[in-house]
């Protein structure tokens, strides 16, 4: 039997805490990759919103976030009634108030946003047929700073408090490996997974879904056989601020409902829809998660970059993308012709 | 009025006449500003100077060579900081930073636009944009001490006052507010007069030609030999050069710097002056400035009562305007103010180029109307009608203040009227003198001349005054 010498005893202790602390580490890390779970559901489904209006009309939407928080807004006045502003009055004194449950009240925004992002489409779109890209993204970027303050005009900049889509209380979540996944990231991943399959359906095996692929492709080839390519291109817009209602209305528990409050995530999504591909569904999904754990995960173990700078590596992975591969990662690369 | 008041030769004497014309309201423009305005208000048009040389930065790149680079409010944001650190912590002169600031934001632009001119379109949209919203943050990074630099979070203020030399007293504005907002006003006229007078320059010159080569045809600017990746970067590079001067101006003026002045909702006022002045055109740069700061100060001032609730200009509402007015001048203006003013002022005068041997390009007399000519009774309507205007204003301002509106409504029409007036009446006349009117032509063109000159006189006797009683 052999006596354990101080020297081993001292190895032995050291083993145990490197061990042990890689055991910590371990939890930590898992515990941080489900935190950051929850925040890339919320980045992908806006990147798929934006991933969608590129692919068919060809334009980045900057006002996609702003869009979105209008309709949480509304959900929020469907659950709660008219709240009225901090100070002052405003349209929301005007709509009744009905009691809505929480998923009807999201079924009402989304909705909303799909009415809304179609009139977009036809009211400020459309009449500008093949405008430049400068004059596109003045719309949009118009569109921003209108919808964010009318907002703030109507329901005031304070935060107001969004109730909670999924059970995210104290104690509600799996134990995975001790590391704890809360059922809301759970229950948006779901959603997010279950209208993903949905819209691959709807693009796949629908006449709508064949127009929207065909208009995509190649706009002028659709009006040729046929293909309505207006009308085409506002379901699609309709679609893309669907899809940014649901975005909104899942995350307004977690940031705070105000009229702001899409403004840093849109950078976020923008960065995960270059990242996969401006074209690509699954890019948008990728990229989503890649921009959410790296955001999480980075700051956290490079001490050079604080909590501050968190959206630093996001950017920077998305302007490396556009030089190594300008098309992103799963997206299609365009010829152009010289 | 569909033919134009006045059809001249270029360079001809009457040309000349119109062009001093011109120059004479730019100058009065000038001197007036800081003589009329409030101290606040003169500190606002420094602000929508300083914005507008941004601006002309934007459009450089932007509007001149078809790249669609959004995120100049941070090169603003690296110029100001450069200042701020320089000053404050190396008790530098303002001139002596202003080659280092031109520098660095020459250095920053190759170190971005060398990758980021790779992408196009909307790719690089984003990458401005990116570039736009991380600035701010990068700002306060405690490492290699930048934050100790910067002032992180708190911002950086400059004690160093720039108070103006006493032999420069004499300046309109300045006297007795030696330290005020009216000599940094005029530093910022003078910084602007040179840089305007470069950029036209720079963009007349053999890279500045291939700049709009690019924009108009890339690949037939390639063909014709134009080193495309250098020429755009070094485009980008003197456009976020002229930026930071920006920023030091911006430095100069406010003497406190911080990083969430530089955000992306600046890049948007940018992109909105850039608009609404006009994209592509220089004097649109300095226009659009003056319009995204005099804008923003209207509507602060809006109160509308709509029943129950009243509607403040004064909130969040001021930019949900700002986003209309983008909407609107996109659909309907795209060329923005500028081209809007030269609609205006083709209405009023053509200018008739002139051949290598010396004669106009087509004859003048076809342009011309001819024996009944209109023009006569339209320069005698504009002579006629502001006095009379300011004449009600007076006679009726006793009665009630609303009528100063009236008033200051009459003055400001004589002042643009009354000088266009006596010229265009007096060149009709010269017209008659020479056959190509008929006689009834006379009576109205005499009328426009004596008004035009009488109101003319007006405008010089009243600036005048104006300019005595500040002194």
């Amino acid at each position: 039997m052999a006596k354990a010498t101080p020297e081993t005893q001292l190895r032995s202790q050291v083993l145990a805490t490197v061990t042990l602390s890689f055991v910590m580490d371990y939890v930590l890390l898992l515990q941080r990759i489900f935190d950051a779970l929850f925040n890339s559901a919320i980045y992908s489904s806006l990147a798929l919103a934006l991933v969608i209006i590129f692919r068919s009309t060809g334009l980045l939407n900057f006002a996609q976030g702003e869009m979105a928080t209008f309709t949480a807004y509304i959900a929020f006045v469907l659950l709660s009634g008219p709240q009225p502003r901090l100070t002052g009055g405003g349209l929301a004194g005007i709509i009744p108030g009905v009691p809505f449950t929480i998923p009807l009240a999201i079924i009402g925004a989304v909705i909303c946003g799909m009415v809304a992002g179609a009139a977009t489409e036809r009211a400020l779109i459309r009449p500008l047929g093949g405008a430049s890209d400068l004059a596109l993204v003045n719309i949009t970027i118009g569109l921003l700073l209108a919808v964010n303050s009318l907002m703030a005009q109507w329901w005031g900049t304070g935060p107001r408090f969004f109730p909670a889509v999924f059970p995210s209380g104290a104690g509600q979540h799996f134990l995975i490996f001790g590391a704890r996944l809360r059922y809301s990231t759970v229950g948006v991943w779901a959603i997010l997974l279950s209208v993903l399959v949905l819209l691959v359906l709807l693009l796949r095996h629908t006449r709508a879904g064949l127009a929207f692929r065909a208009v995509s492709i190649s706009p002028s080839n659709a009006e040729l056989v046929g293909i309505r390519v207006g009308q085409t291109l506002m379901y699609g817009w309709a679609l893309a601020s669907g899809f940014g209602a649901l975005a909104a209305c899942l995350s307004a528990n977690s940031v705070l409902l105000e009229p702001s409050m899409m403004l840093r995530v849109l950078v976020y999504a923008f960065a995960a829809a270059t990242l996969g591909g401006l074209d690509s569904p699954k890019g948008a999904l990728v990229g989503g998660l890649i921009i959410g754990l790296s955001q999480t995960l980075i700051p956290a173990y490079v001490p050079f970059i604080g909590f501050e700078l968190s959206v630093l590596p996001a950017l920077l992975s998305m302007i490396v993308i556009l030089l190594i591969r300008p098309a992103g990662l799963f997206g299609t690369k365009r010829i152009e012709r010289v | 009025m569909s033919a134009p008041l006045v059809v001249v030769a270029k360079d001809s004497a009457e040309h000349k006449r119109w062009k001093y014309v011109q120059w004479l309201y730019l100058a009065g423009f000038l001197l007036l500003t800081p003589l009329v305005l409030e101290p606040f208000e003169i500190g606002k048009m420094n602000r929508a100077l300083i914005m507008g040389v941004a601006i002309l930065a934007v459009n450089l790149v932007v509007g001149f060579n078809g790249m669609l680079a959004l995120g100049h409010s941070a090169f603003m944001g690296i110029g100001a900081f450069v200042t701020a650190s320089m000053v404050q912590d190396e008790n530098w002169d303002y001139w002596q930073v202003l080659p280092i600031v031109l520098l660095v934001g020459f250095i920053m632009g190759v170190v971005i636009g060398l990758p980021a001119l790779r992408v196009k379109g909307l790719y690089l949209a984003l990458v401005t944009i990116a570039q736009a919203a991380v600035f701010p943050t990068l700002v306060n990074i405690d490492e290699l001490g930048i934050a100790k630099r910067t002032g992180g979070p708190n911002g950086k203020g400059v004690s160093e006052e720039v108070i103006a030399p006493s032999y420069l007293e004499w300046l309109p504005g300045v006297d007795g507010a030696r330290g005020g907002s009216a000599y940094r006003y005029w530093i910022l006229v003078l910084m602007i007069g040179i840089t305007l007078l470069l950029v036209t320059n720079y963009l007349r010159s053999r890279p500045g030609r291939a700049v709009l080569a690019i924009r108009d045809n890339e690949a037939g600017a390639a063909v014709y030999g134009v080193n495309l990746p250098i020429v755009k970067t070094m485009n980008f590079a003197i456009s976020a050069s002229l930026g930071s001067l920006a920023g030091l101006l911006w430095c100069l003026d406010k003497g406190f710097v911080a990083g969430q002045d530089f955000t992306f909702l600046l890049a948007i006022d940018l992109i909105i002056g850039l608009v609404l002045g006009g994209v592509g055109t220089i004097q649109g740069s300095i226009v659009g400035g003056l319009f995204v700061v005099w804008v923003n100060d209207l509507t602060k001032r809006i109160s509308i009562p709509l029943g129950l609730y009243t509607l403040n200009g004064d909130g969040p509402l001021a930019k949900a305007i700002f986003g209309l007015i983008l909407i609107l001048f996109t659909f309907f203006a795209p060329g923005g103010i500028v081209s809007l003013a030269r609609m205006v002022s083709s209405k009023l005068i053509k200018v008739v180029p002139l051949t290598p041997s010396g004669e106009p390009i087509e004859p003048l007399s076809d342009l011309d109307p001819g024996m009944d000519s209109t023009r006569a009774n339209a320069a005698m309507k504009l002579a006629v009608v502001p006095p009379v205007l300011l004449a009600i204003g007076w006679l009726l301002m006793s009665v009630n203040n609303l009528i100063v509106g009236v008033l200051a409504f009459g003055l400001r029409m004589t002042i643009l009227m009354a000088p266009i007036a006596m010229l265009v009446g007096s060149n009709e006349l010269k017209a008659h003198a020479a056959g190509n009117r008929a006689d009834s032509v006379q009576g109205p063109a005499n009328m426009a001349r004596l008004l035009g000159g009488l109101g003319t006189l007006f405008v010089v006797v009243y600036a005048a005054q104006r300019f005595i009683l500040t002194y």
